[in-house]
């Protein structure tokens, strides 16, 4: 694979691409999927194919073929380099790249417990396990539908480029989804779909304790389902657990602060952004709390890798230094324009999608507090901690979050459960108001999407439990 | 035998050789060039060639699924072999049916292929200067937007005898406006390429940005609005997951514990899912299954009539398929909705008093057996009074549900509108309407 991808870099360059890549992309896997106790089908896909840049004058294009032979890449090499000539007169602005000391390595993560470790059977049979187990935790309710899905992969990459990177990886990805309905047919139903996601093996299941976070998320959804009380109208302190925090923090400052939103390049799709170039370093956004790291080098995590897909080395990039935006995410296109260096964040989701700037693990930074002294001095508040519907407008300012499990706080206690809290709040009051965090950082695996074609990769999202004061909270459903 | 036929025909036999004792190869080859453009200027071309194999097996009442992104025989016939080997450590699956036998009345659609899109994959840039210079001309100071087309083959083969091949264009362009704070939107999607088409995509967009180029704020609360058929496009699609019988099994369908003959919607609203309008992105004449596709009607003047339905789920609910394969989860193909009788000013001096949602995006579900959701406008949002533009809004976000939606739709205009952009995922030709009472929450 090695030699085609070199004839891809050569062959563009001798057509007079003044850059030229190649990214070899495969990813193999299945799914298992279940309703209840049932199986509905078994899943195999295989993914493979190359992925080539180029900048021709100034031009960039990119062009994937799945035929694997030299004739197949020289055809996709002649294409991108065609498709990129007939723009090259009429762009003002030409794509240039920053000058990075590019990788030449080789890295992969073992599983503990390798997929294949694990016969088909078992696997079934431990979804089916997960059913017995949910309606086990049920004591009034009704378990209207579980849906369970099992994923394992091998995602493999080697990338060269005329710049000098060679990077090959191999990631075994762990992902599962599980969709609760429960019901009362005096109380209606509660919805909550969980997701499950790492760059390991099957050990993850058990680190994570699924079964026991199973049981626990079920015995709370029934518990709020059947009791669950409307949230204080009155403005009141507000907990938000790491799920919440970690989605806000990947909405509200992991999206608008990739470049190439801030550029302009997603204007039609994702959006744009309420950073301008000239904010970075100097404005402020958040308080004290308010430190925004995006880490692609946490081991195991969803958004793992040591080299981007330009084969700048990553590391871990600090977005908001308390309050203040200190980087932006950068490949090296974007790079190029703020006169900086790349950030490594250029990722692309398979063979046939072109790398761009994308978030890894984003989180905000855990405090030193634990959790009961968040919340000791709390007369009357909310804690949610987790969420099922958001979202945000496409400039990444106005958020809303509908919590799933919540709760109320009454004297420093977490009392009764709460019914559907509803929070409407801006990126900017939301981080300039935390008054506390907690020091329980976790995180929290989702499907990242951008691009067009639409680009999904996964990442991890995380923080602490935070403290905001006073905060108006709505209810849903709306009537 | 043509290659893909000879190529899906080997898959099968290898397949019943293996073990299996039914299969279905779909074959996609598609060859592709998308332009992306954002301020003024291309900044990306992108062109794929890809053949994708997908195979549905079954044995002993199992049922297995693959998808290569690759069409690798060898890759292909070893990945069967094993999954052969595992037959007896899977188990029956609780939707299984058999395979229909061959639809005689199942063929290509004819119609559907465009030349000049054919012709355009090389060199798009006729597209793209239409698109810069008529909204630039128009008065947008900046536009960003895409320009995606190709060309489609599309081959069944399987064990029961169904051997059928389509081959089909696709052209969309969408196109972002802006204006000082103001921006509109505007796409288009269709089988065929048409140059007038482009120019209105084009010229909505700059309309809607400098019409809303200074914004006010509104009140939460309820309010009468038009939604554009951007946003109702949007919205179908969520409308359309329900309608799918395998949501519906599975207990995540808005609609249940509704029945054909229910009222879902109100009396102006007829939905129709219709694969055999040659000019629409999702034509077909055969489902995954080889069933010959037909028109349904999933709501009829407010009264749900059908599910979508493939084999599996028909036979679970002992009814017949509606030709809306997918192997497991049955699909729509273009959505449309029976045009009203109200030209789209009529609608906006009907809706007297209200909003006019031009666009939107980031659709959520708190709860989807429910149909609870919210949706963020974007770009223009457009304030009546009288029956008159007066200005624009700041963005809001709708909050309400499905059933609501449906229900207060009181009118619906004439013009149907082929729209298709980001977030519009099924393929859709439908007009705009006015909803009455929508809540808006911030």
């Amino acid at each position: 694979m090695e030699d085609i991808l070199n004839l891809a870099v050569d062959y563009a360059r001798s057509l007079g691409a003044t850059y030229a890549e190649a990214r070899y992309h495969r990813i193999e896997g299945g799914n298992i999927n279940l309703r209840a106790d049932r199986v509905i089908g078994i899943t195999y896909r295989a993914s493979e194919g190359i992925g080539v840049r180029v900048i021709y004058n100034g031009a960039l294009a990119f062009a994937s073929t799945t035929r694997l032979d030299a004739e197949g890449i020289k055809k996709a090499v002649e294409r991108a380099v065609a498709t990129a000539r007939v723009f090259s007169e009429s762009i003002k602005r030409k794509t240039e790249l920053s000058s990075e000391r590019l990788g030449r390595s080789s890295y992969e993560v073992k599983p503990k417990k390798s997929f294949d470790s694990m016969p088909q059977d078992l696997k079934i049979s431990f979804l089916k396990d997960l059913y017995t187990i949910a309606l086990e935790s049920l004591k009034e309710a009704r378990l209207s539908t579980l849906l369970t899905s099992y994923s394992e992969s091998i995602e493999e990459k080697m990338v060269i480029n005329s710049d000098g990177a060679y990077i090959r990886s191999r990631l075994p990805r762990i992902e599962s989804f599980i969709n609760i309905v429960l019901s009362s047919p005096e109380k209606g139903t509660i919805n909550k779909w969980l997701e499950i996601g790492a760059v390991r093996g099957l050990e993850h299941f058990e680190e994570i304790k699924l079964v026991d976070s199973l049981k626990e998320t079920i015995s709370r959804m029934e518990e709020n389902l059947l009791r669950g009380i409307e949230p204080p109208k009155e403005k009141v302190d507000v907990i938000l657990g790491s799920e919440v925090v970690g989605l806000i923090v990947h909405e509200g400052v992991g999206h608008p602060l990739e470049a190439d939103r801030v550029f302009g390049r997603e204007a039609a799709q994702a959006g744009e952004s309420y950073v301008k170039p000239e904010m970075v370093g100097k404005v402020r956004i958040g308080n004290r709390y308010a430190t925004i790291i995006d880490d692609p080098t946490i081991p195991g995590s969803s958004g793992y890798y040591l080299y981007d897909d330009e084969g700048v080395p990553a590391r871990p990039k600090i977005l908001y230094r308390e309050g203040v935006i200190e980087n932006l995410l950068h490949n090296r296109e974007t790079a190029h324009l703020m006169g900086v260096a790349s950030n490594a964040s250029a990722r692309a989701t398979n063979h046939a999608s072109e790398p761009i700037v994308r978030m890894s693990n984003t989180y905000l930074a855990p405090g030193d507090m634990e959790f009961e002294e968040l919340i000791e001095d709390i007369d009357l508040g909310v804690y949610i901690k987790s969420n099922m519907e958001w979202n945000i407008d496409d400039t990444r300012w106005r958020h809303r979050y509908i919590g799933l499990e919540a709760f109320l706080i009454e004297k420093g206690e977490l009392t009764k459960p709460v019914r559907n809290p509803v929070i409407e709040i801006t990126t900017g009051d939301l981080l300039s108001s935390i008054v506390a965090a907690d020091k329980n950082l976790e995180f929290f695996p989702g499907m990242c999407g951008k691009g067009e074609p639409m680009q999904g990769i996964p990442v991890w999202m995380g923080g602490p439990n935070i403290r905001l004061p006073k905060i108006s909270i709505g209810v849903a459903p709306i009537e | 035998m043509s290659e893909p036929m000879a190529f899906g025909d080997r898959i099968v036999k290898k397949a019943l050789e293996a073990g299996f004792n039914e299969c279905a190869v779909l074959l996609n080859n598609i060859e592709r060039t998308m332009v992306r453009i954002a301020n003024n200027q291309v900044v990306v071309t992108q062109n794929w060639v890809s053949g994708k194999a997908s195979l549905y097996l079954s044995a002993k009442e199992r049922v297995f699924q693959l998808s290569f992104d690759t069409i690798n025989i060898d890759h292909i016939e070893r990945t069967i072999k094993e999954l052969a080997l595992g037959i007896d450590r899977t188990e029956r699956s609780f939707l299984y049916a058999p395979l229909p036998d061959p639809d005689p009345s199942a063929r290509p659609l004819e119609g559907g292929f465009d030349q000049k899109v054919y012709d355009m994959l090389e060199n798009p840039s006729e597209v793209s200067e239409i698109l810069i210079n008529t909204a630039l001309g128009e008065g947008a100071e900046r536009v960003a937007g895409v320009i995606d087309l190709g060309v489609e083959e599309r081959c069944l083969i399987t064990s029961k005898g169904f051997s059928r091949c389509e081959r089909k264009t696709f052209f969309i362009s969408h196109l972002r406006s802006f204006v000082s704070e103001g921006s509109g939107h505007w796409g288009y999607g269709s089988r065929f390429y048409d140059a007038r088409e482009v120019e209105d995509v084009a010229r909505r967009s700059a309309e809607y940005a400098r019409l809303s180029r200074t914004q006010r704020s509104v009140e939460p609360g309820l309010y009468d609005m038009v939604l554009s058929p951007m946003v109702l496009g949007e919205l179908l699609e969520s409308v359309a997951r329900g309608f799918s019988a395998l949501s519906y099994i599975l207990g995540l369908s808005f609609l249940r514990g509704k029945k054909p003959g229910d009222k879902v919607a109100s009396d102006v609203l007829t939905l129709k899912d219709n694969p055999l309008k040659h000019d629409l992105l999702g034509s077909s004449g055969f489902d995954d299954e080889g069933i010959a596709t037909r028109v349904n009607t999933l709501i009829e003047r407010g009264v749900f009539k059908t599910l979508l339905h493939n084999t599996k789920t028909a036979s679970h609910m002992g009814v017949g398929s509606t030709g809306n394969a997918g192997w497991i989860y049955p699909r729509p193909w273009s959505l449309t909705i029976e045009p009203g009788d109200m030209g789209d000013d009529e609608l906006v001096r009907e809706l007297k008093r209200g909003l006019i949602i031009t666009n939107n995006w980031y659709t959520r579900f708190h709860n989807y057996v429910e149909g609870v959701f919210s949706t963020v406008s974007r770009d223009a949002l457009l304030i009546v009074e009288n029956g008159d533009i007066v200005g624009a809004a700041k963005k809001v976000r709708i909050t309400d549900t499905l059933p609501n939606l449906l229900s207060r739709i009181s009118a619906v205009g004439r013009t149907l509108y082929k729209v298709k952009w980001w977030e519009i995922g099924v393929p859709v030709e439908i007009p705009f309407v006015l909803v009455r009472g929508l809540r808006i929450s911030s």
